[in-house]
């Protein structure tokens, strides 16, 4: 039987002919469907553990993809990291994760710094990407 | 001349007006594509064992006498100066061995695959290490492709959440070859939820999209557009699943929910690269790591501002930027 669907090739690439990866989409491969994206903000204290938990409402436990930003770091600069992110500076130490369940997305922000200049807290922005693709099948 | 082709915009934004950011698709840009996905599992190890050894550069034999050792099982090195090249040290690969007789074996980048052409023995002692047990994915896509890795749960800390890259602090060792990809699992993997001899369980995002360059492109930038409540829209369901009535998680593509459109892609010859979007974007990227031909996930490694995306070191790693912003 004939292969039915829908195919739409890159510009140069016989739409027939053409392979699958060289495909704008195709029916035959699914993309990741974003549901909900967000952005917050965040203050850490030296040595604690901050959950930020977010709900999503799927129900079950969906595919997540979260970025992180140091605003204010000694040693990390004030630009966007994929998480899971884990650093020791001189002086900042920064662990970050993100996870979810059933019912909500988490990120995890653990920042310990030996700063006695700039105080104990630290801030950083964070973005999250929540998928109905499961994360756990 | 005008954009011809075609466009859905995400819920609530004009088709014809919306930023690049707000389509779900656009024949002007490419989407990430799912090869696959895979629902794996192994067990951490409940025992280790190592030993010292040698190498014969003109026949690729290790030897170590009395090692213990079977085929499949995965093995790092460590050395008191040089290991023996090409190996590296861990955590920079894993070594699964194949060819294993009482007192000797040869080492693969894969299980039962080709065997490491060793080129010198080294300088010092070295050690092997087996504390690992990997699980292989064998996509045979032939070309380096992205991926994602779920860590879900084990026996005893259940399988209620789901980590990106992750387990709790420390990130999944985890490789790309062009043919397969690999989890590692070490007797110290979640230590702090779960015990050895448990299983634990991942979830894998095998990408079909390869890392040739698609240099950015930009039709409608950072504009807002007026909103609609009506639900119009496109909807592609999976073969097999009726377009009409399946469930959202069983379509290729909806209108309904956002995309992650392609604004760039390719492998990065420096430390840097522009993307010209005057916003930080959604990316990913791996670094490549030439002497095993592959991609590790190094999160650590990678950032983006407005301008660029950043390599903490150069030399040809892989990266895909998409259209969504991240910052805001």
């Amino acid at each position: 039987m004939g292969d039915y669907g829908f195919r739409i090739s890159k510009a140069g690439v016989d739409v027939k002919t053409g392979a699958d990866k060289d495909m704008i989409i195709t029916s035959k491969y699914p993309n990741l469907k974003g549901s909900l994206s967000g952005f917050g903000t965040k203050t850490v204290i030296s040595g604690d553990t901050d959950i930020i938990a977010i709900a999503h409402g799927l129900g079950y436990t969906p595919f997540v993809k979260t970025f992180i930003n140091p605003i204010d770091s000694i040693d990390f600069p004030n630009v966007y990291n994929q998480m899971p992110f884990y650093s020791d500076g001189p002086t900042d130490h920064l662990y970050t994760f993100s996870y979810a369940d059933a019912t909500n997305v988490y990120i995890s922000i653990f920042q310990w710094n030996s700063s006695s200049i700039s105080g104990d807290n630290r801030t950083y922005n964070y973005k999250y990407f929540i998928f109905i693709d499961k994360g756990k099948l | 001349m005008g954009d011809f082709g075609a466009a859905v915009s995400q819920k609530g934004y004009d088709v014809k007006t919306c930023a690049d950011r707000f389509l779900v698709y656009s024949s002007a840009f490419q989407t990430l594509k799912v090869f696959n996905t895979y629902s794996v599992s192994t067990t951490i190890p409940a025992t280790t064992s190592t030993a010292s050894f040698t190498v014969d550069a003109s026949t690729n034999v290790f030897t170590s006498v009395g090692h213990g050792l079977s085929n499949g099982q995965v093995l790092n090195f460590t050395s008191s100066d040089t290991l023996p090249s090409p190996l590296l040290e861990y955590p920079d690969a894993y070594y699964y061995v194949i060819s294993a007789t009482t007192d000797t074996f040869k080492v693969s980048l894969t299980a039962g695959g080709t065997e490491i052409d060793i080129t010198d023995a080294g300088v010092g002692t070295h050690d092997w290490y087996q504390d690992t047990n990997g699980i292989q994915i064998d996509h045979n896509l032939g070309y380096l492709a992205p991926f994602f890795i779920v860590y879900t749960g084990s026996t005893t800390a259940g399988r209620t959440k789901s980590y990106f890259f992750t387990v709790e602090n420390d990130t999944i060792p985890c490789f790309q070859y062009n043919n397969s990809m690999h989890i590692f699992v070490d007797d110290l993997f979640d230590s702090s939820n779960s015990s050895a001899g448990d299983t634990v369980y991942f979830t894998v995002y095998q990408f079909l999209d390869d890392f040739s360059t698609i240099s950015a492109q930009n039709i409608n930038t950072e504009l807002t557009s007026g909103s609609s409540s009506t639900d119009y829209g496109l909807r592609i369901s999976k073969a097999g699943y009726d377009v009409k009535t399946c469930a959202d998680i069983d379509c290729v593509l909806s209108s309904s929910f956002f995309n992650q459109i392609v604004h760039m892609k390719g492998i990065a010859l420096s430390s840097t690269v522009a993307h010209n979007l005057g916003y930080i974007p959604n990316f990913i990227a791996y670094e490549h790591i030439a002497t095993i031909s592959g991609l590790r996930y190094n999160a650590s490694f990678i950032s983006a501002d407005t301008t660029n995306i950043n390599f903490a070191w150069g030399g040809n790693n892989y990266y895909i930027i998409f259209k969504d912003k991240i910052n805001g």
